[in-house]
């Protein structure tokens, strides 16, 4: 390992209390299941639950583990470090594919008047990969209107691929291949990512303060959610979100994460490191690598750049999903890219960091399908447990009536919701001691977001196990779900909807309290708060997408907007106003369509 | 591949308003190529090394 990339002695501490918590967890609560089922006799069954609670339960502990270990101390910036002059040359990239140029190039614009302002000297280029011929030819009216809007010629470029191979990263590789050698760092963005000025200014500060630096990534909060769903999730990568960051980025040091966006990249560093070979072998697991950008922070770390990830850089947003379903279709993608990793944990000459993280990604789907194992294996653990002895000795007198495992089980279950719970408790009180709760309303106000996100998180719980195994079973039994498109700005799901994306949810729930109840009734009840939400998925699909008001989930960006955020809504308002007729229509699902199938 | 673009291309809707042509020439970013050499990333099959020791061994034993 290069020797500037080696932990250093707190990285070390904070990896250690993290594998520590995971271990004892784990041990812990399998002790406690296979003391429970001792009760009857140990059987196999009984020791594959063992073995599944084991693994589950460090993962959830290695989760927590993250936000303990971001939790002390205040967040504050690092030192400040002017930008030196001459400005090195920086382009800002925003690789798009079917993306709606009105917004798309909007969000542009109002970056681009924030680098100004900010006195930063950046090109912009844009990397089309958009297959649609009429979306691209609105994209160029629309990149049209962009420049003569911003006065760009000569500073802003738009480039439209033939083919997408490699797809984004193919697409950001085709252009380092072709202009890289103009720039020495290359600010990446999303089509949906807005970046203040400022940040963009410290950001290049920072490469050019640190030369073994070859990226350095920035946390995008969400912004824009207007659903209940969507407002949960922008509450929660706001309020737990930089905790949980400021945790990863203790325990990676330097060879931190790559999230593929808002992030900036020494050129020279990308293109010596990061040329990304397709994997042998057909999609799913083989072809192009979809989870780049954790296989490009890898290779980055492997010539030896440093690679950080700093949660104070503020002015970084970017969208999320607003449903349920659009939550899940984004994870299918994820969960095929991140498997792929497992073929890469043995890449010849990878720090034993980036090997790690790429296990943890590939847990990160695998271990919903082990959740649903342990269920399937504690039923059959029980219908196949040998009946109770009440008289084990010929001449008894009084029955031995057998211990009951309610007290390990209960134990295990605290445990488990401990685990879930105690991190973002910890958050909740560190943020009301430190005042920062008072930009998410207040102390009262953001203790109920926080008891509703977790309502909403467990009730959706059940869904998500099951999307997340039927998404890690696709990809095994060899359905490549290809790398689509982002649909954005989704509509209301109706009951309807819900029920057509819900209906094998409900299916499942139904089997499985019926299995149980037949051959175990005495596990229904332990069965009842994971099938229930099942039953009521439709509903919860449905009653998610829903807009929602701003009394819960409160985040700062409700009352102060940040300047880049305003500027863009004032242009996208602007450019709607005087641009029908040459680019209608400019929402992204013409025909009416609110969502596609999860 | 026609990079111009025109408004033209479809029926206008006010056909009496000036022709908008958008030239795209110019949009392509600057040339300055830059090599990006492919990552090994797959660990390679040690058979090939295993097979020429063992005939390495072979040989030598042979003589």
């Amino acid at each position: 390992m290069h020797e500037h990339l080696a932990p250093d002695t707190r990285t070390r501490w904070c990896r250690a209390f993290a594998l520590a918590l995971s271990l004892v967890s784990a041990i812990t609560a399998s002790s406690l299941m296979a003391e429970a089922a001792a009760q009857d006799g140990f059987g196999a069954w009984d020791a594959i639950r063992a073995g599944l609670v084991f693994v589950t339960t460090a993962w959830l502990a290695w989760g927590a583990s993250l936000a303990l270990v971001g939790l002390p101390g205040r967040q504050r910036a690092g030192t400040h470090i002017e930008l030196s002059q001459p400005q090195p040359r920086t382009v800002i990239a925003v690789p798009i594919c079917d993306e709606d140029p009105l917004t798309t190039f909007a969000r542009i614009a109002a970056i681009d008047r924030s680098v100004i302002d900010a006195g930063v000297n950046a090109d912009f280029v844009v990397l089309s990969d958009t297959r649609d011929a009429e979306l691209a030819r609105k994209e160029q009216l629309a990149f049209a209107r962009l420049l003569r809007d911003a006065n760009g010629a000569g500073r802003m470029f738009y480039r439209r691929r033939q083919d997408n191979a490699g797809r984004k990263a193919g697409n950001i590789e085709e252009f380092i291949r072709t202009s890289g050698g103009a720039y020495e760092f290359a600010v990446i963005l999303d089509a949906d990512s807005l970046m203040e000025g400022e940040t963009i200014r410290t950001m290049i500060a920072r490469m050019q303060a640190d030369p073994k630096l070859g990226l350095l990534q920035t946390l995008p909060q969400i912004i824009g959610a207007r659903s209940f769903f969507g407002r949960a999730l922008q509450f929660a990568s706001c309020f737990h979100g930089p905790v949980f960051t400021r945790g990863l980025a203790r325990m990676q040091g330097a060879t931190g994460p790559f999230w593929g966006h808002n992030a900036i990249v020494r050129v020279r560093a990308f293109a010596q490191s990061c040329g990304l070979p397709e994997l042998s072998g057909k999609p799913p697991l083989g072809g192009h690598i979809l989870s780049h950008d954790y296989v490009e922070a890898a290779l980055l770390a492997r010539a030896g750049w440093k690679v950080q990830v700093d949660q104070t850089l503020g002015g970084s947003f970017e969208e999320g999903p607003e449903n349920v379903l659009s939550f899940a279709r984004r994870e299918r993608r994820w969960c095929q890219g991140n498997l792929q990793h497992a073929r890469l944990i043995f890449a010849p000459g990878l720090a034993r960091w980036s090997r790690f993280i790429f296990v943890q990604n590939v847990a990160a789907y695998v271990v919903s399908l082990l959740w649903a194992a342990f269920l399937i294996a504690s039923l059959i653990g029980t219908v196949t447990a040998p009946p109770p002895k009440y008289f084990p000795d010929p001449y008894q007198l009084f029955p031995v009536f057998p211990n009951t495992s309610t007290r390990e089980i209960t134990m295990l279950a605290v445990g488990v919701v401990g685990l879930l719970l105690v991190p973002k408790l910890l958050i909740l009180i560190g943020a009301i001691r430190s005042g920062r709760a008072k930009g998410f309303g207040g102390a009262m106000r953001v203790a109920f977001s926080v008891l509703a996100e977790i309502l909403l998180t467990t009730l959706l719980a059940p869904l998500m196990l099951l999307y997340h195994s039927r998404a890690v079973l696709q990809v095994l039994s060899g359905q490549d779900g290809g790398w689509p498109a982002n649909q954005r700005n989704e509509g209301i799901l109706s009951l309807s909807d819900g029920w057509q994306a819900g209906r094998w949810i409900i299916g499942i729930g139904i089997a499985s309290l019926a299995a149980v109840e037949w051959m175990a009734p005495n596990l229904t009840i332990w069965l009842l708060p994971v099938a229930l939400p099942m039953l009521a998925a439709p509903v919860l699909i449905a009653w998610t997408s829903r807009p929602l008001t701003h009394a819960v989930f409160t985040v700062p960006q409700d009352t102060t907007l940040s300047p880049v955020v305003a500027s863009y809504r004032a242009i996208a308002d602007s450019w709607r106003r005087t641009w029908v007729e040459d680019t209608a229509p400019t929402e992204p699902h013409p025909t009416g369509e609110t969502h596609a199938p999860a | 591949m026609d990079q111009r673009v025109s408004l033209n291309k479809t029926t206008p809707a006010h056909p009496q308003e000036p022709v908008v042509v958008v030239e795209t020439q110019n949009w392509t970013p600057p040339a300055a190529p830059l090599a990006m050499p492919k990552q090994v990333l797959e660990p390679q099959t040690h058979r090939p090394a295993l097979t020429d020791v063992a005939r390495m061994l072979f040989l030598r034993r042979k003589t």
